[in-house]
């Protein structure tokens, strides 16, 4: 169910919550956004670049207050912090920190879990609490998970140990107050399936970007330079530019993978449907490594990357990078956790909400976006 | 340049000497080399063009003469740019322009009143060498420390040799005139000002190699850097510190310690005898039996033993294979076991612990690119401290193999001749995405990714002196065309770059001897001078730390920085050295072991054991 609002957002000028108030904004909910300063701009300009990202109006309903999550009540001017607490009844909050590196541990502790507190305690009498967590969640064992909250120990990174500690967090809060709670659980997400947009650039497209990096270097060490360090790492160049980049990925697993708009339109149908508990939005149509070799060939010039067991014991310095992303995201590109959608199905099956495939078309719409958008760098939100 | 800027550009002068000395081996300052005087040298100059420029000076001989013996060669320029930021030679021009157009509206240079001190003093060491002009007094009238305050010497002498500094000594104390002595060369710290005398030993200039006895006798008026210059021709080292500090005054002082302390010791063990002229006016040496025991420490605080007009020191052979190694870690204490480790099993010639952001401002040319780079090391590549290791390829062999992840001497150059690059193009921020459990460095390290490191930088001396400015850029494009340029042994034997600590503002150091087997109290004080930093808002870092003895104690070293020409930063420094002073003693009463180097001061020809365990001592 979604009223007029207002719905407090939190994450409104990142990824998956950019699309969300988006979303609500076209559907004319009042949003109202804490919104960090950040990049020399204020919170207000954040939101009037958020706003002409996605094509809405200036008048948008969109109120946009001074706050950082990683406060005690966000940190909010006096007038603000009231004016939250009194009229708030919903909130979805999407703000977290998707650092893998051990070093940010505390922050991202700071910011997944004691944020979350931060945001419940701000709102005054909250009838429904939205949260914005993810499949990973649930532990990094291998096996099917249903969509229920279950004990887990073991995480493949501080990120996921995080958002399970938060989950746990939140429902006990939600309990306390008999808060009606909806958590979300999206699997790897990425850009729109059709337009190719997206507002962050990590996780699958930092695959494609890395590679991109390596073969535009070598390219210009090819051309430029005589071609020196392009020969001491294998790589060659044919004569219309498609390149030879000798590397070895790890196959097996799957990777589930969904584009942001399924995301945006399951938590709408499901809002809608005033869900509470736990929702997988998951595809059930994983992709795999070897598909998107492919697709890297297809749409990059790119071959000689070759799908093995062993990638680890593979040498060189190209090798060395593909390791070092691997170190990061192997356990979402090759795995073993599947992920049961039976609620969420009950509830987008009827409403016609259905998963894109990550075809080879979507694939390359969304990466031309973001090499248009060079990564990100071009996007001041 | 206007006047107002180069007056502005002259207080700057922070006078780390690097002008006094061939540091980039483009030649020395001719006029300052013929001489002598400070006050001819680029140094000297700034000096005198602040004084000059903003204030007003009398217009006399030395006034006129001091700009008229500068040939407006330029070397200062790329010296001191390379170190500072800074570029003398269009300060230097206004003040002749200054000096000229007095002259041209008819003003006569006033002859000073004749000092009979000065006059005898010439009677002793020529006339030549004494002066009490007011414009040569005024480059021996201060320095950059905020504790120190303006003081005009009455005259300024430049003995040559012994003989002559025990009767300029014997003059003063005749006459109770008080009297400092100066190495000229870098004077930072307020010891070389006096009302009285100022006694500059620049003019003896002695060096003599004894290769049979592995030593070299060494006058008091020799840079670090020149007696090293010479020691590496023969196939030698000395142990030196700053290459600008004159090495006898550097070893009065407080000992020499380097990053070669790890092996080579510091104070008493590098110095096998040296002469000295009492307060007195009597010569010694340190061999005489019937001499002060300068070998013996108390602590407390001395005045200088005496005049140090010369030291015969010892020459170390240096393998033809040695080279360097960095050994990156995300933290403190683990780069600190690293090189306790190292010095307990006597591996490395030399040995130091640096943070991440002291590395950026060291290899960085220009200000506006080590601002760029301040966090590339600690924050983007996780490279929160590293330990330099320097050895044979015996040590560095056994380093390797005790180290988690080894940045090799290519892959400095790589980083350093591509520096401009590592922002701007990319890379860098692939490396950070790749951050997981794993520090970016470890990836960056990888012996395989040299390759894609240089294809994605396109390292070359070109690129890097790209960052200079326009004028300059030819003659930086020059200087890194040297190999020795990026050559991580080379830079710290002859230290060229650590003067870029002070780029940005004048170099407070704290310098404590500290135990090795409490890492943990280690630590503690360098967050106890953090919290002082930030409670007195000052800038400051850790800077290094090198083991010593076996590993059993290390010397530390804390900056802090300020502008000193602003007078709010240098009250607040005053407030932040007077709580670091309490903090540190604080440490000191908890722990006998902890020693700040005030304890030490003019006592640095005293044996290192005799002051690393004075709680051991017999009472």
């Amino acid at each position: 169910m979604i009223d007029e609002g207002p719905v407090l957002v939190t994450g409104a000028t990142g990824f998956i919550g950019g699309f969300i108030t988006a979303e609500l904004l076209r559907r004319g909910v009042r949003v109202i956004a804490p919104v960090r300063p950040g990049g020399g701009r204020s919170p207000r300009d954040r939101a009037a670049a958020l706003l002409e990202f996605f094509g809405l109006p200036p008048d948008s309903p969109l109120e946009a207050v001074e706050g950082f999550v990683d406060r005690p009540g966000l940190g909010l001017a006096r007038p603000a912090a009231r004016r939250i607490r009194n009229e708030v009844g919903t909130v979805m909050h999407c703000a977290a920190d998707t650092s893998f590196a051990a070093r940010r541990r505390d922050r991202v502790h700071r910011v997944n879990v004691r944020g979350l507190e931060n945001v419940f305690h701000s709102v005054g009498d909250c009838r429904r609490f939205w949260h914005m967590s993810t499949a990973y969640s649930v532990g990094s064992r291998p096996g099917t998970y249903a969509e229920e909250l279950r004990p887990a120990r073991e995480f493949n990174n501080q990120y996921e140990r995080s958002k399970h500690l938060a989950e746990r967090r939140i429902t006990e809060l939600c309990r306390e107050t008999s808060t009606r709670l909806m958590i979300l659980r999206p699997s790897v997400v990425y850009g729109d399936s059709g337009t190719g947009a997206s507002l962050s650039f990590n996780a699958l497209y930092y695959a494609v970007r890395t590679l991109l990096f390596i073969r535009d270097t070598m390219l210009r060490d090819i051309r430029e330079r005589g071609g020196d360090r392009a020969r001491r790492l294998g790589v060659s160049a044919e004569a219309d530019g498609r390149t030879r980049m000798p590397v070895s990925l790890p196959g097996g697993g799957e990777l589930n993978v969904i584009p942001v708009d399924y995301l945006v339109g399951s938590v709408m149908a499901l809002a809608e449907a005033d869900g509470e508990g736990i929702y997988h939005i998951v595809s059930r149509r994983p992709s795999s490594v070897s598909a998107l070799i492919g697709y890297i060939e297809t749409c990059f010039g790119i071959y000689g990357l070759e799908v093995s067991d062993d990638y680890r014991r593979s040498e060189g310095g190209l090798q060395t990078m593909v390791n070092g992303y691997m170190e990061l995201y192997y356990p979402y590109f090759c795995d073993g956790r599947t992920f049961e959608d039976t609620r969420a199905r009950s509830v987008l099956d009827p409403a016609g909400i259905t998963c894109p495939e990550l075809s080879l078309p979507v694939f390359r719409r969304c990466m031309e976006y973001a090499v248009g958008q060079d990564w990100g760098a071009g996007q001041r939100i | 340049m206007d006047i107002v800027k180069a007056a502005r550009t002259a207080a700057q002068c922070r006078h780390y000497a690097m002008c006094k000395i061939d540091s980039l081996g483009t030649g020395v300052c001719p006029s300052g080399r013929k001489n002598h005087f400070v006050s001819y040298y680029p140094q000297g100059l700034m000096d005198i063009a602040s004084a000059a420029l903003d204030r007003g000076l009398p217009l006399t001989p030395g006034l006129v003469d001091v700009v008229r013996e500068c040939t407006d060669c330029g070397i200062c320029d790329l010296q001191c740019n390379f170190v500072t930021g800074l570029r003398p030679l269009g300060v230097i021009r206004k003040l002749r322009e200054h000096v000229e157009d007095r002259l041209a509206a008819g003003e006569r240079p006033e002859q000073t009143p004749q000092d009979p001190l000065a006059a005898e003093l010439g009677e002793v060491v020529g006339r030549r060498w004494v002066s009490s002009d007011p414009a040569i007094l005024t480059a021996y009238a201060n320095d950059p420390s905020p504790v120190s305050a303006h003081t005009l010497p009455r005259c300024v002498v430049l003995p040559a040799d012994t003989a002559q500094t025990a009767a300029a000594v014997r003059a003063c104390d005749r006459k109770g005139v008080d009297y400092a002595v100066r190495g000229n060369g870098g004077s930072v710290m307020g010891f070389v000002l006096s009302p009285g005398v100022v006694i500059d030993t620049a003019r003896m200039r002695g060096m003599e190699f004894d290769i049979p006895n592995r030593a070299v006798r060494v006058g008091a008026g020799i840079s670090a850097m020149e007696l090293q210059r010479e020691a590496a021709a023969r196939g030698f080292r000395v142990n030196a510190a700053e290459p600008s500090a004159l090495y006898c005054a550097n070893i009065t002082c407080s000992g020499i310690f380097s990053l070669f302390s790890s092996s080579l010791g510091t104070a008493a063990d590098n110095v096998v005898d040296a002469r000295f002229v009492s307060r007195s006016g009597e010569v010694f040496a340190l061999s005489q039996r019937d001499g002060p025991n300068l070998y013996a420490f108390s602590r407390e605080e001395l005045g200088q033993p005496g005049v140090c007009t010369e030291a015969v020191v010892r020459l170390h052979p240096v393998p033809e294979d040695e080279a360097a190694i960095a050994v990156p870690f995300g933290d403190m204490r683990s780069a600190m076991e690293y090189a306790r480790e190292l010095g307990t099993r006597r591996i490395g010639a030399g040995i130091g612990v640096l943070g991440g952001e002291y590395l950026s401002t060291f290899i960085a040319p220009t200000s506006g690119l080590a601002d760029r780079m301040r966090s590339v090391f600690g924050e983007d590549l996780g490279m929160e401290h590293l330990v330099l290791v320097m050895g044979d390829r015996y040590h560095l062999e056994a380093a390797r193999e005790m180290a988690p992840a080894v940045l090799e001497q290519e892959l400095m150059t790589a980083l350093i001749l591509g520096m401009p690059s590592l922002q701007e193009d990319g890379f860098l921020e692939i490396l950070r995405g790749l951050e997981g459990g794993r520090r970016p460095y470890e990836i960056l390290t990888d012996p395989g990714m040299l390759p894609l490191v240089e294809a994605a930088l396109d390292p070359s001396a070109e690129k890097l002196a790209s960052a200079a400015e326009p004028e300059l850029r030819e003659a930086y494009r020059r200087l890194y065309d040297r190999p020795e340029m990026t050559d991580m042994l080379w830079l710290n034997l002859f230290r060229i770059v650590s003067s870029r600590m002070g780029r940005d503002g004048h170099v407070v150091a704290f310098i404590i001897y500290v135990p090795l087997d409490d890492i943990g109290q280690i630590e503690e004080i360098h967050n106890a001078f953090a919290d002082i930093c930030t409670s007195c808002g000052v800038r400051g870092a850790f800077g290094f730390l090198t083991p010593l003895d076996e590993g059993a104690m290390g010397v530390l070293e804390w900056d802090m920085y300020l502008d000193h020409t602003d007078p709010a930063q240098a009250e607040r420094m005053r407030g932040a050295m007077a709580e670091a002073a309490s903090m540190i003693e604080g440490f000191s009463a908890r722990d006998g072991r902890v020693l700040w180097i005030r304890w030490v001061f003019n006592q640095g020809f005293s044996r290192k054991e005799s002051f690393l365990y004075h709680g051991a001592q017999l009472t």
